[in-house]
């Protein structure tokens, strides 16, 4: 499997946006996730590129999170409590995603929006293809189960 | 997952837009090629060894495991692994094995009649311990059947006093597998190496010989006795230093001095000789950097012995001289760029003026506005106003046409620089056009440079352009007028491109298949035609004599002249290849497709090429409605094929 980067530059941006809620920095952590891709020619004939690219954007995020919270508050920064008030739009759905743990609404946006193969998620989350598989399905149904409740 | 749910949760998400991906992606595109010319790096040779090593090794594993019919007193295969020998009285003594370290495992009741005897590495081992039991059998199974541990060793309570240990190595029983797996691996790396070693291509993308050079060099292999001077057995670079060391007085052996006094090689004093012109060292030298490109050896004093003049005058080492004439005939054949290239890749010279840790074209750009602003400064420029690039670019540019000057001898940077940019990144054919380097240069100075026209000379001279830009009818009409003459008078051979010796539709079909390849960018190994056709298109089928062979000219030139060919029977014309007296008939139709598809106002050959270059890569050659509606001439409105194409060729003759 070789990745089209550029299918996957909305995908990755997608990712990091959702993960540290600031626009410009999320486009530097994707160019950045890009970069060292193509950097590591040596990971391109293992056929796990999408795996790789997501697991570098991941960590680029993570180390980003942390300086994050070592800097010091600029007055226009926003507190980031309502990212998700931006990011969903659907009030109904917003709110049974909004239930959701932070993994579950990240694999729901990993495998929905990003349409991210339950094989890569299983590499990305440490588990086996059919508990992948059995998480996504619990966590659809919870989330029907509260959209429809919020609904009626 | 029902779909409404799907695209509601999808819906339920939005981001913002990025504010930097085409520039992002334009710079990725670079990097990429980058990395895979960086890929093609490893030596053919090196390549193809590493393959036929590899595969050697296989087939010897392969050949070794099929003749070997046992190996040592170890080898079992022909035997059981255990072998069971009666011991004590012969009376079968049930046991039931016992549970180690308070670990369950299924109780087993086995029959210890015998004791087990197993052959090791060393000598056949036979073991009855007494003693209390250690292990259970069951509760390590593995550890009998697919331990990787060299021996297995399993101890058994007997019930009674005596424990049974069993020993069993694991070394003769891995035999298929061990050879198997070393065959596999072997046979692995040979596949991989041998599609690297196919990537690794390299061609020099510009010559400039003379008229007639061709000639002088087919003498040059005609009569390889001849110009094998030092009566090596080898035509090598060699020759050509013992040719110029005999034509400039300098020492040479007896052989290399018999040899030319024989055929006449003249001096460079002799005012008359009948040398022939292809036994001269230049012919040699140029011969040599155009078969086989410009090699650091050819180009090292060190490479040359040290000859001194036979006259005793004063002269410099011949060495020297003749590195000079090889580096004077580099300039001239503009042979120096894969000197430049190899010293771009080891990383002694630096492309990346601009220092953004990137060599793409604004490296060029940057390098050309430098080199222009040096030679304005230089003369009288009238109203030029330069565009200045920060100080630390011009220093860097300075720095490099030195360096590269050094290493070449000549002024051809900015070509090299070009055809450098053209291998190690994407070739994009806006880079050959005025107005994208307007967007980039800013528009007080955007009309002093013109960086393209490097671009448009490398275009025009390696043939691509004809593939990419334009094709032109007049001079199509020029050369296939040219073309049908001299295939009449017996002076060319007729396209038969795909070697069957005939002239038929199959040599139209596979011209069709190479249009379609080139456009798309397909190679001779990704190609449907066979590799001998396709080689044959690239290196036999200049039929418009531009140096080029199977371009855009050298394909219409084929698919007209076979339709001639196959067409001859339904027209009355008497073989008339000069459609343009025929035009008329296309006007009398009464159809209102009028083949037009690109909206000259005439219908002609560019009309066929377009359609042609549509079916090949639609994204790429775009059509409007109306020159879809007026290139579907043949049928019923059955949408754009190939006979439309063909449709039109044969108006044009007349068939």
């Amino acid at each position: 499997m070789s990745v089209d980067i550029k299918d996957q530059y909305d995908k990755i941006f997608r990712y990091c946006y959702y993960k540290i809620h600031d626009r410009d920095k999320a486009e530097d952590l994707t160019q950045e996730t890009f970069l060292r891709f193509l950097e590591s020619s040596h990971y391109h004939d293992m056929g796990k590129e999408l795996h790789y690219l997501y697991t570098i954007a991941g960590n680029l995020c993570a180390d980003a999170y942390h300086r994050k919270k070592t800097e010091e508050l600029s007055e226009d920064m926003s507190d980031g409590k309502d990212y998700e008030d931006f990011i969903l739009t659907n009030v109904a759905l917003g709110n049974a995603i909004k239930k959701l743990t932070a993994e579950e609404q990240e694999i729901i946006l990993l495998r929905y929006v990003n349409e991210v193969p339950i094989g890569v998620l299983s590499e990305l989350y440490g588990v086996s293809r059919f508990k992948m598989s059995r998480m996504i399905k619990q966590i659809l149904t919870r989330l029907k189960k509260d959209f429809k409740g919020s609904e009626g | 997952m029902n779909k409404r749910m799907k695209k509601a949760v999808q819906e339920s998400f939005r981001f913002p837009e990025t504010k930097h991906k085409n520039e992002f992606l334009m710079q990725a595109e670079v990097i990429s090629a980058q990395e895979m010319q960086r890929k093609k790096r490893y030596p053919v040779v090196f390549r193809l060894s590493a393959a036929a090593a590899a595969c050697g090794m296989a087939v010897g594993l392969w050949a070794h495991l099929d003749n070997r019919s046992k190996l040592s007193e170890n080898d079992f295969r022909d035997e059981p692994a255990i072998v069971t020998t009666t011991v004590g009285n012969g009376e079968n003594q049930p046991v039931t094995t016992a549970i180690g370290n308070g670990e369950t495992a299924s109780a087993t009741t086995v029959n210890v009649s015998a004791v087990t005897t197993v052959r090791t590495a060393a000598a056949k081992t036979t073991t009855v311990t007494s003693g209390q039991a250690l292990t259970a059998l069951g509760a390590r199974s593995r550890s009998t059947t697919a331990s990787r541990s060299d021996h297995s060793s399993v101890t058994t309570n007997t019930g009674s006093n005596s424990a049974a240990e069993y020993t069993i190595t694991n070394e003769e029983k891995t035999y298929y597998m061990k050879h198997l797996g070393a065959f596999t691996s072997a046979f692995v790396m040979g596949g991989n190496a041998i599609p690297m070693a196919s990537a690794a291509e390299y061609k020099l993308p510009y010559t400039r010989m003379y008229s007639g050079e061709s000639d002088v060099f087919a003498d040059i292999e005609a009569n390889f006795e001849i110009v094998d001077i030092n009566d090596d057995g080898f035509f090598n670079m060699r020759d050509c230093y013992d040719l110029f060391c005999y034509s400039n007085y300098y020492e040479v052996s007896d052989t290399v001095a018999k040899k030319c006094r024989k055929y006449g090689v003249s001096k460079i004093d002799d005012e008359e000789n009948d040398t022939p012109s292809w036994l001269s060292y230049t012919e040699f030298i140029r011969y040599f950097l155009i078969k086989e490109g410009a090699k650091p050896e050819f180009f090292s004093n060190e490479s040359q012995p040290y000859r001194e003049t036979v006259n005793g005058t004063y002269a410099p080492f011949a060495s020297d001289m003749f590195v000079s004439a090889v580096f004077s005939e580099s300039d001239h054949l503009m042979a120096g760029y894969p000197l430049i290239s190899a010293a771009y890749r080891n990383n002694r010279i630096d492309l990346d003026v601009n220092a953004d840790g990137l060599f793409d074209i604004n490296d060029y750009i940057d390098y050309f506005v430098c080199t222009t602003n040096l030679s304005k400064s230089k003369q009288d420029s009238g109203e030029f106003i330069p565009w200045e690039r920060p100080e630390t670019t011009v220093q860097r540019c300075n720095e490099l046409r030195s360096e590269a000057e050094a290493i070449t001898h000549d002024n051809w940077l900015e070509n090299y620089f070009v055809w450098c940019l053209l291998e190690y990144t994407p070739f994009r054919t806006e880079y050959a056009e005025a107005s994208y380097y307007n967007s980039i240069i800013p528009e007080p100075y955007s009309k002093y440079y013109s960086p393209e026209r490097y671009f448009e000379e490398y275009c025009e001279t390696t043939g691509i352009e004809e593939y990419l830009f334009t094709f032109n009818t007049q001079k199509f009409n020029s050369c296939f007028d040219e073309y049908c003459k001299d295939v009449a008078a017996g002076r060319r051979s007729a396209p038969d491109i795909n070697l069957d010796g005939v002239i038929d539709r199959k040599d139209y079909e596979a011209s069709d298949i190479y249009f379609g390849d080139i456009l798309n960018g397909r190679n001779a190994s990704q190609s449907d035609l066979p590799s001998r056709v396709w080689n044959n298109i690239t290196s036999n089928c200049d039929f418009n004599n531009n140096g080029t062979s199977g371009d855009v000219y050298d394909i219409m030139i084929t698919q007209m002249y076979v339709l001639i060919k196959t067409g001859e029977s339904n027209s009355n014309s008497g073989g008339s290849y000069n459609y343009d007296s025929n035009m008329g008939a296309l006007w009398d139709m009464n159809t209102s497709r009028s083949g037009d598809v690109n909206g000259d106002g005439e219908v002609d050959m560019a009309d066929a090429v377009l359609i042609m270059q549509y079916l090949a890569n639609p994204d790429k050659y775009q059509l409007t409605d109306s020159a879809m509606y007026n290139a579907d001439v043949e049928g019923d409105c059955d949408g754009l094929n190939l006979n439309d194409a063909s449709t039109i060729q044969r108006r044009l003759l007349d068939l």
